[in-house]
């Protein structure tokens, strides 16, 4: 009996023992997971998650990017980039002495009135702009001030470091960035997605041929007094425009203070009687069709009555011309009587073929509808043969003069470079060999006809002057001209166009008061070739292609008044 | 043994701690140092983008037209001024006895009876001996580099 008290013990202590071992294990084991738990989530975070956040810091490394892409030329110049500028803004409710506050701010922000900064520090608004995107000067003066209750908020703004250089084509944007016109608009969307942020929209532009271009138009609306200028360069056989201007211009970073004169882009959005230059549309077309041949001729010592209207030439040669004659020495009769001969029907289908009677396309919202009879009468087919009558937009005259040129096809204007394309999207306007016989007529035009002031010895340009009377209400006035060319280069593989056209030259003495095409269109002409073809590597040769000896055999210059 | 222990996990528990902590410490300053790299890299971005735009500005056609005419007295480039090929070019005379350029040349070697008007006049380009002719037109597109290496050769010049 000794025994069992004890053993009772020993059974209750063992027993005890159990559930305190038993306590422990669980206590263990809830440890050991909640441990393993833990050190799972370590692997977790150290890495899996790890990985991912590494990811994101590297995003956060690349962040500087603007909100509108940069625009640049073929060549990588920056035509339109965004910087970063400083906004000023006011919290009313801090500034404890408007009054000073207004006179001091003034003071280094002339152009704010005291008064209006005085009622906007006073109101009760809680947030008030006080000037949009400030120079680092102004800020760097303001915050000199140290009043408190003014503060900056970083803003982009859109710099055009070319100035007005091109202006018409790239366009502008308003104070948010939002493009308004030209390619900032047509583009606004591409511009604006930040997937194409840091990549530049490459333009077709050439800077250098474009200040050329514009630096001789502006001289030659200087030295004629003219109210306005179009021009246009483009290679014939892409469709690129490598540069393009509409005088008067503007200045891209102030837009909202240009008149909208200067915003209107001539090239593109005006339409205007060309004059002659369609009569290389006429004789193509006539050449074309075979209705006649290149040594046929017309009797040009009449002038034509038709419909109480008297077509002339402006340079008589009172005498039988040839085709090449008529061409050169740009007589009207001769090529109204041509256009008669293939018929009104026929020259509106060409011309509907060749794109003159729908909207230029190009990569612009400022593109405008050519202007043409509805009904096409005998009399409306004789004055447009020679560009009278028919209203159409300089670019759109380039890329139609341009298929006559390179060989027949009618290419697209672009204002984009594009490395992929292929410029397949071409079509056959006029045969290889009329075209040939156009450009033979081109260049006998600036050797021996009414465009000699187009000549650049070496770099073989042929063209066609047109010289059109403005229209106005109730007639044609003589004193208001459009002054064109229309010149291409080297003519024995012309790569290049030139179209310039001047509104309203006045004479000047050094013209003998000609205002005419070939005394004011052809020497700006001359002087942009002669300016860009070296930049365009066209190589200078005094070698003349035997083919044009066809047409100037056909040419009795001695004959020529 | 108990005591040896608890000190033991003591010291392991204050490695443990101390190593954590400073591994803490090192990975923020590393951050922060990122975090000043990042902003630094993002200001040279901007001054690039600034510098870039103001390049484009300084570099305006206007802009160096105005400076060349003012300092440079350039003139445009015109077409005679532009290499069309080695036969184009005309040979250059030093001496100043040649003043019209000579457009057209023949080469004989020394020895070789010169079937042309001599005019008399002689020139010399270098080490080589140059007798003026009145030549005809007689055009031989020719390597001058080759020529100027063989000092055997007389050259002799035409007149346009």
């Amino acid at each position: 009996m000794s025994l069992s008290p004890r053993l009772h013990i020993a059974e209750s202590h063992k027993a005890k023992m159990e559930i305190a071992r038993n306590r422990l294990m669980v206590a263990i084991f809830i440890f050991a997971a909640a441990f393993t738990l833990l050190g799972l989530r370590m692997l977790d975070l150290g890495l899996v998650q790890r990985v991912a956040e590494a990811g994101n810091n590297h995003s956060e490394h690349a962040a500087v990017m603007a909100s509108r892409s940069d625009i640049v030329d073929r060549n990588g110049v920056v035509l339109a980039t965004n910087l970063q500028t400083s906004s000023l803004f006011a919290r009313p409710k801090r500034i404890t002495e408007p009054r000073v506050a207004a006179a001091r701010i003034t003071a280094v922000l002339p152009e704010l009135s005291e008064a209006d900064v005085y009622t906007k520090l006073t109101s009760s608004k809680s947030f008030v702009w006080l000037k949009r995107k400030l120079t680092p000067r102004e800020k760097w003066q303001v915050n000199a001030l140290g009043i408190p209750g003014l503060d900056f908020q970083n803003e982009e703004e859109r710099i055009y470091p070319q100035g007005a250089m091109a202006s018409h084509v790239l366009g502008y944007v308003d104070i948010d960035g939002k493009g308004l016109s030209g390619i900032e608009r047509f583009f606004n969307s591409r511009l604006s997605d930040p997937s194409f942020a840091d990549e530049p929209l490459v333009l077709s532009m050439d800077v250098r041929v474009q200040h050329a271009l514009g630096d001789e138009l502006s001289k030659t609306m200087e030295r004629f007094s003219a109210i306005g200028g179009a021009g246009v360069v483009l290679d014939i056989e892409t469709g690129e425009v490598l540069a393009m201007a509409s005088m008067p211009d503007f200045d891209p970073n102030h837009a909202g203070s240009a008149s909208r004169d200067a915003r209107f882009n001539r090239a593109t959005a005006g339409v205007y009687e060309l004059g002659s230059i369609f009569k290389t549309f006429t004789l193509a077309m006539a050449l074309d069709s075979g209705v006649v041949e290149l040594n046929d001729s017309y009797d040009a010592r009449q002038p034509i009555s038709i419909a109480g209207f008297k077509i002339k030439d402006d340079h008589p040669q009172n005498r039988i011309l040839t085709l090449p004659e008529i061409f050169i020495y740009s007589s009207n009769i001769g090529a109204a009587k041509i256009a008669m001969d293939v018929g009104g029907e026929e020259q509106r289908n060409f011309l509907q073929r060749l794109g003159m009677l729908r909207p230029a396309t190009i990569e612009l919202g400022e593109v405008a509808w050519p202007l043409y009879p509805e009904r096409w009468r005998d009399i409306n087919t004789m004055t447009i043969s020679y560009g009278h009558g028919i209203a159409i937009s300089p670019l759109q005259l380039a890329v139609g003069s341009a298929a006559m040129v390179n060989g027949g096809e009618l290419i697209t204007a672009t204002l984009i470079k594009d490395h992929d394309a292929d410029y397949g999207d071409r079509r056959r306007i006029i045969s290889e060999s009329t075209s040939e016989q156009i450009r033979a007529m081109m260049r006998a035009t600036v050797q021996i006809g009414t465009g000699k002031n187009a000549n650049v010895p070496g770099y073989r340009v042929g063209g066609k002057t047109g010289t059109a009377e403005k229209s106005d209400v109730g007639g044609y006035r003589e004193d208001a001209l459009m002054s064109s060319f229309m010149g291409a280069f080297p003519m024995d593989a012309p790569r290049y166009l030139v179209l310039i056209s001047v509104d309203e030259p006045k004479g000047i003495a050094e013209t003998y008061n000609f205002s005419s095409a070939g005394w004011v269109a052809a020497p700006t002409v001359r002087n942009i070739v002669a300016r860009i073809a070296p930049i365009l590597g066209v190589e200078p040769s005094t070698e003349e292609d035997p083919h044009f000896q066809q047409a100037a055999l056909l040419i009795d210059a001695s004959k020529a008044n | 043994m108990k005591t040896s222990h608890i000190i033991i996990a003591a010291l392991v528990f204050a490695l443990a701690l101390s190593g954590l902590f400073s591994l803490k410490f090192v990975a923020e300053g590393k951050e922060r140092q990122l975090r000043a790299l990042q902003n630094q890299v993002q200001d040279d971005q901007r001054a690039i983008r600034v510098l870039k735009a103001e390049w484009a500005y300084l570099n305006r056609p206007a802009n160096i037209q105005d400076l060349a005419v003012k300092y440079l007295g350039l003139r445009p480039l015109a077409p005679k001024h532009i290499y069309g090929g080695l036969p184009s070019l005309p040979w250059r005379v030093a001496s100043g006895k040649i003043d019209a350029p000579l457009v057209d040349f023949v080469m004989t070697p020394p020895d070789e009876p010169v079937r042309l008007a001599n005019l008399g006049k002689q020139a010399s380009i270098g080490d080589t001996e140059v007798i003026l002719f009145e030549a005809p037109v007689v055009r031989q597109p020719m390597d001058a580099i080759s020529l100027l290496m063989a000092s055997d050769i007389r050259l002799v010049g035409g007149r346009p």
